[in-house]
């Protein structure tokens, strides 16, 4: 051997291929911002009833259409948060209700009081609630209520939990038919992938809202409607993989021409070990970034088909039906609080993005982005 | 099989069939290998040299089963010395042989899996074979991932890093570090250089040579550049349109080459003297000929400038002319062809 003899001296620094990925990950500000609201709302998820500061689903015609109430934190020059209560009446010039604040009154706002009872994590019951009014929880309405005088915020809360976790199992269950199916198709090759691409092109001629409404419409009737639109939402995976299912294929018929795959192959490597170690690396930044898209448009649609009346129906609550509460005109001259949904909506699928343009940015060591 | 011959090669064919319309009507075929014939003895180094498209890689990724034979048979002799046709045997029986015969890439960049660890990838023959090897432990592994590492001229720091981090000379160091770790007793080096900088050729090859003679291993090397050729190689057989046109020992090539073609190839060598001007140059016109549509006769015919009626009707055989020398030319007696200026 003709070469000079190394400086082993030298110390060589190496990182394992997470370690990069999250480097890369860090530079992506915005994406890290975005997984920071993103782990805000799914602690939300966690804790909606201990967040929530009244019961959702209480109503109180009396209070119907309360807009939203300001906590006061100082008084007389010292911190003490408090609000004032408000009487609603019946106005019969108007014909409206009239929500009367008594400013000379203060009821003081804690953290941590005693509210509605309900189950912990559905470990141990429980009536602790972050914050409200010592023993009048009703009287505090951070976001105002809707047209029975239910508390939006607390509503808000608890529809953060439905709206975000209804579809995961629709997702994972596609993302996991799309990755074995269309490997398949394109390690194989030949009539299987032949068939499973008819298969695919079967699937994707059926159109899906009639489908919904048909399927919703053959659900016995004794189920609730979080049990109807959860099956629904998986039995719509069975035919969501496709497109995942055709991209995986496209990169295992790419990956399989290059030569380190005939290296393992001529090296006597059995077709689980090529698969497991040569082409499922290779995709993993495209499934997470299909994946992060998924995750919004399973938002999007429980949102939409609620809003529609074809998704959740009410007595659930979901942010979909928070906002199909906020149809009427009258909601934008009179009503603005009721929109409010509409924010975390935004707010949810903005970061569901962010993070997955960020996540295949870095998990992905051809795109260097400087 | 004679004792000493580690693989011999018969009469082997490779033809693709080429499918069109809208049924996949086979509608004729590429002819890319026809009727090859060599031998490689234990520890030997042969060169298959042609231009692009002669059937080179074909006939290489044929021998090792990446394709399926169309004809004929290449008798291996084992590690156990047992004799073996490479082209009819059962997958589940060739699948122990692999290790045996191992392929050198062409393409650094592309022969190593980007996501993977230097010691991943040299691993991997270990992990695959580690009982016939006597590698079970992942200490094992490493140990010999290093001592590969070393013998190919890379730090064995390496290890932990990904091939990004190397340059294509160092890239193909580790694709030979992976080769030797099989311990094979073939190894088939496709184009190994024809990637790297001209500055690292010289390198490479040399590695190449040094470990072939150090672990006798039988080396076909497939080229298209002769001055690599007379760097490492015994014998040379020279391949057109998936045909061997001449063999013989490397020297006796590049004095009195026996076939035009061969002639030709080496007077295209570049000459490093500035001398050396307007010297009077075989020209060969035109393209290789398509292996769809082969040329009658003498498949070099179009293209040689001592053509006759003959060549244009009648494929020569490659006959022998004297022991370890083969021309399939008509004319080989009458022709007197200048062989490559000695240096």
């Amino acid at each position: 051997m003709n070469r000079e003899p190394e400086e082993f001296g030298v110390r060589l620094e190496t990182a394992s291929a997470w370690q990069l990925t999250w480097q890369r990950f860090r530079r992506h500000k915005l994406a890290v911002v975005s997984l920071i609201l993103l782990g805000f709302l799914y602690l939300v998820v966690l804790l909606a009833d201990f967040l929530a500061t009244a019961d959702p689903n209480r109503i109180d015609a009396s209070r119907a259409y309360r807009p939203p109430q300001p906590i006061h934190l100082l008084d007389d020059g010292g911190f003490n948060p408090h609000v004032h209560p408000v009487s609603g009446e019946w106005d019969h010039r108007i014909f409206r209700r009239v929500h009367r604040t008594d400013p000379d009154r203060r009821l003081p706002v804690r953290l941590l009081v005693r509210g509605y009872e309900y189950e912990f994590l559905g470990l141990f019951p429980t009536s602790l609630h972050l914050m409200g009014v010592e023993g009048e929880a009703q009287a505090l309405s951070l976001l105002g209520t809707d047209g029975l005088g239910r508390d939006l915020y607390s509503r808000l809360v608890h529809g953060t939990r439905t709206s975000l976790t209804i579809g995961l199992a629709g997702v994972v269950l596609s993302l996991v038919l799309g990755v074995v199916l269309g490997g398949i198709s394109g390690f194989y090759g030949g009539r299987v992938d032949t068939l499973i691409q008819r298969v695919i092109e079967i699937l994707l001629s059926i159109p899906t809202i009639p489908l919904w409404l048909g399927l919703a419409a053959a659900m016995p009737r004794d189920w609730g409607v979080l049990r109807v639109y959860f099956i629904l939402t998986v039995i719509l995976s069975l035919i969501g993989w496709t497109r995942l299912g055709r991209e995986v294929r496209g990169r295992f018929l790419v990956l399989r021409q290059e030569d380190y795959v005939l290296a393992a192959e001529l090296m006597g490597a059995g077709r689980a070990s090529i698969i497991r170690r040569h082409l499922v690396p290779a995709i993993t930044s495209h499934v997470i970034a299909t994946a992060t898209l998924a995750l919004p448009a399973m938002i999007i649609a429980e949102t939409s088909l609620s809003f529609l009346g074809l998704g959740l129906r009410p007595p659930a609550i979901s942010w979909g039906i928070l906002l199909q509460g906020a149809q009427q005109v009258q909601v934008l001259a009179l009503r603005p609080w009721l929109l409010a949904p509409a924010v975390p909506v935004v707010a949810a699928i903005l970061a569901f993005n962010f993070v997955g343009d960020g996540l295949r940015d870095a998990a992905d060591p051809y795109s260097r982005r400087t | 099989m004679r004792p000493g011959i580690l693989l011999d090669v018969r009469n082997l064919t490779k033809h693709f069939p080429v499918r069109a319309g809208p049924f996949q009507r086979p509608s004729g075929k590429v002819q890319a290998v026809t009727g090859v014939s060599f031998h490689l003895s234990e520890g030997e180094s042969l060169s298959l040299v042609g231009e692009s498209g002669c059937g080179k890689t074909t006939l290489a990724r044929t021998l090792l089963r990446g394709y399926e034979a169309t004809a004929g048979s290449a008798w291996f002799r084992t590690g156990e010395g047992e004799v073996v046709d490479l082209l009819t045997l059962s997958r589940r029986r060739l699948k122990p042989l692999r290790r045996q015969m191992q392929m050198v890439f062409q393409d650094p960049y592309s022969s190593l899996n980007p996501r993977m660890t230097v010691q991943q990838i040299i691993g991997e023959p270990l992990r695959i074979h580690g009982e016939e090897l006597g590698i079970a432990t992942r200490e094992a592994r490493r140990e010999r991932v290093r001592e590969l590492l070393l013998q190919v001229g890379l730090r064995p720091e390496a290890a932990r890093c990904y091939p990004h981090a190397f340059s294509g000379g160092e890239r193909q160091r580790i694709g030979i570090a992976r080769t030797l770790a099989a311990r094979p007793r073939l190894v088939v080096a496709d184009e190994p250089v024809s990637a790297l900088d001209v500055s690292v050729q010289a390198q490479i090859l040399n590695l190449l040579l040094e470990l072939q003679q150090r672990h006798r291993i039988g080396t076909l090397l497939l080229t298209h550049n002769l001055m690599v050729v007379r760097h490492v190689s015994d014998r040379v057989a020279v391949m057109y349109l998936g045909r061997i046109m001449e063999t013989a020992p490397a020297e006796t090539l590049f004095t009195s080459p026996g076939h035009p073609y061969t002639a030709a190839l080496l007077d295209a060598i570049p000459r490093p003297d500035p001398r050396v001007r307007n010297r009077s140059r075989i020209k060969l016109s035109g393209e290789v000929p398509s292996p769809r549509n082969p040329p009658s006769g003498c498949p070099f015919h179009p293209r040689c400038v001592h053509a006759r009626d003959r060549c244009r009707t009648e494929l020569p055989e490659l006959e022998h002319i004297v022991p370890g020398r083969q021309v399939r030319c008509h004319l080989w007696r009458e022709l007197d062809l200048k062989g490559a200026a000695t240096d």
